[in-house]
């Protein structure tokens, strides 16, 4: 059932950053709901099923954008290991450790997509990289108090975490 | 546990360079756009097509408030920048006005200046006490001026100066009932008598001409010299009609003045008149006019 609400919320995710230009007016960068999703996700279930979910939720993204497929699984993947594994025994109630999880899985996502889109033959100048991605990862930490929560609360329900707080890796 | 680890590294390159191939053969090079991803942009697209219409919908129902917010700024930006335009327009049209009035009053000054001792000066106030058509000059005794001294516009006589400060001068004008100018008829060169004011702005009067005398509307009335204090030959105006006089021995003139009193805001004060065969002065005059008595002028004061 997580799984399944998982999947709706990456669907939507991606619709969402597809048209959030349209909605918000801002047409010069849009939020990456998706690697916040791959960080909550990563936070609760640890770095290996955060990793997976992480490189699922990126093919995806690939498969929807339909360009250099495997870049965003690759570097969503490697985002949502580390940041699970660097929460794996933190209080996830304290509203700091989402934004700082945020901003260390944006960074890393925004790395590995400069320098594998590179590798794959992108021509992304280092600056729009820099300018985009400084706001880019400033929406998505902006965007953490409202998001996480609604998170909290799914994951809470659904995955049962009052009885199993550290559920992940050993499960 | 070595060879486990030893096989997930080898596992993950082997699948990153996997990834690193798809990513190439997917690049921007690749001629087929989004072909693997196909069907999940065919479930997407209705989706996102329902949020693109609400999404634009609502940018545009708030957009409609801030846009309108922007639009009254902009609007008091433009009404403040409408204000300085239409005042800088104003001191334009003053300075052009000005030019235009300076620049007639420095030609009359080249044309007569053989003939008179000119002074240029500005009108800086009028009677305060609406008993006297009077106004206050910026010269005064300083600059050489004195009592019964002619004031003249290009287009004609203005008054006499009745008093002086060493800064100031106030003129009686020639529409004051208290004036009186000897005048002459152009056409005829008859003198039939004196001009005074009748307190209107726009009136002169000529009072007691004989009643044979060849005076009729339209005739033009000059300055006849006598009395030594105008020069002769300055306009007054133009005769407006000819009335018989309550005794009916005599007739009276309304006369209207060729100045615009209404208007007056430079005239030149007359110093000195250099009669025919007099040499003139180098410099203008024996009065020793402080520096900025012509100078001023002449440079472009004002």
């Amino acid at each position: 059932m997580y799984n399944v609400a998982l999947a709706l919320i990456t669907l939507a995710g991606l619709i969402l950053r597809s048209v959030f230009p349209r909605m918000s007016g801002l047409a010069w960068t849009t939020p990456d709901f998706l690697i916040l999703l791959v960080v909550f996700n990563a936070m609760f279930r640890g770095p290996v099923r955060g990793g997976v979910a992480g490189f699922l939720v990126g093919l995806a993204e690939d498969l929807f954008f339909g360009r250099f497929i495997g870049l965003n699984a690759l570097a969503k993947c490697v985002a949502g290991a580390v940041t699970g594994a660097l929460t794996r025994s933190i209080f996830k109630e304290n509203m700091w450790v989402p934004v700082i999880n945020a901003l260390i899985g944006s960074l890393i996502c925004l790395f590995i997509v400069f320098v594998f889109g590179h590798m794959a033959g992108a021509r992304w100048y280092f600056s729009l990289i820099v300018y985009q991605g400084v706001f880019e990862v400033l929406l998505n930490m902006c965007l953490v108090p409202f998001l996480y929560g609604p998170f909290f609360h799914l994951a809470d329900r659904m995955l049962k975490l009052k009885e199993e707080p550290e559920a992940g890796e050993g499960e | 546990m070595k060879r486990r680890g030893a096989l997930w590294a080898s596992v993950l390159t082997v699948v990153v360079i996997l990834l690193l191939y798809l990513m190439q053969r997917t690049g921007w090079q690749s001629a087929d756009m989004a072909g693997p991803g196909k069907p999940l942009r065919e479930i997407a697209w209705p989706v996102q097509r329902l949020a693109n219409y609400v999404g634009g919908g609502l940018h545009g129902f708030f957009g409609y408030f801030q846009s309108n917010k922007l639009i009254r700024e902009e609007n008091e930006s433009l009404r403040e920048s409408l204000s300085a335009a239409e005042y800088w327009i104003q001191q334009f049209k003053e300075l052009q006005e000005e030019n235009r009035r300076l620049g007639a009053l420095l030609d009359y000054k080249t044309t007569h200046g053989r003939a008179f001792d000119l002074v240029i000066a500005r009108v800086i106030g009028k009677d305060t006490e609406n008993w006297n058509q009077s106004v206050i000059l910026d010269k005064g005794s300083l600059s050489g001026l004195d009592c019964d001294m002619a004031v003249i516009a290009p287009a004609g006589m203005v008054g006499r100066i009745v008093a002086v400060t060493p800064h100031t001068a106030e003129v009686l004008l020639l529409i004051d009932r208290e004036s009186a100018i000897g005048a002459r008829i152009t056409e005829t060169r008859f003198s039939p008598g004196m001009v005074s004011g009748t307190g209107q702005d726009d009136l002169l009067e000529m009072l007691r001409v004989d009643h044979d005398a060849e005076i009729k509307p339209g005739q033009t009335v000059i300055t006849s010299g006598y009395g030594s204090v105008f020069p002769q030959g300055l306009m007054i105006g133009t005769v407006e009609e000819v009335l018989p006089d309550s005794n009916g021995l005599a007739k009276r003139a309304m006369i209207r003045p060729a100045v615009d009193f209404r208007r007056l805001e430079e005239v030149m004060v007359v110093r000195a008149i250099w009669e025919d065969g007099e040499e003139f002065p180098e410099g203008g005059t024996n009065y020793s006019a402080p520096p900025d008595t012509f100078l001023d002028w002449d440079e472009g004061e004002g």
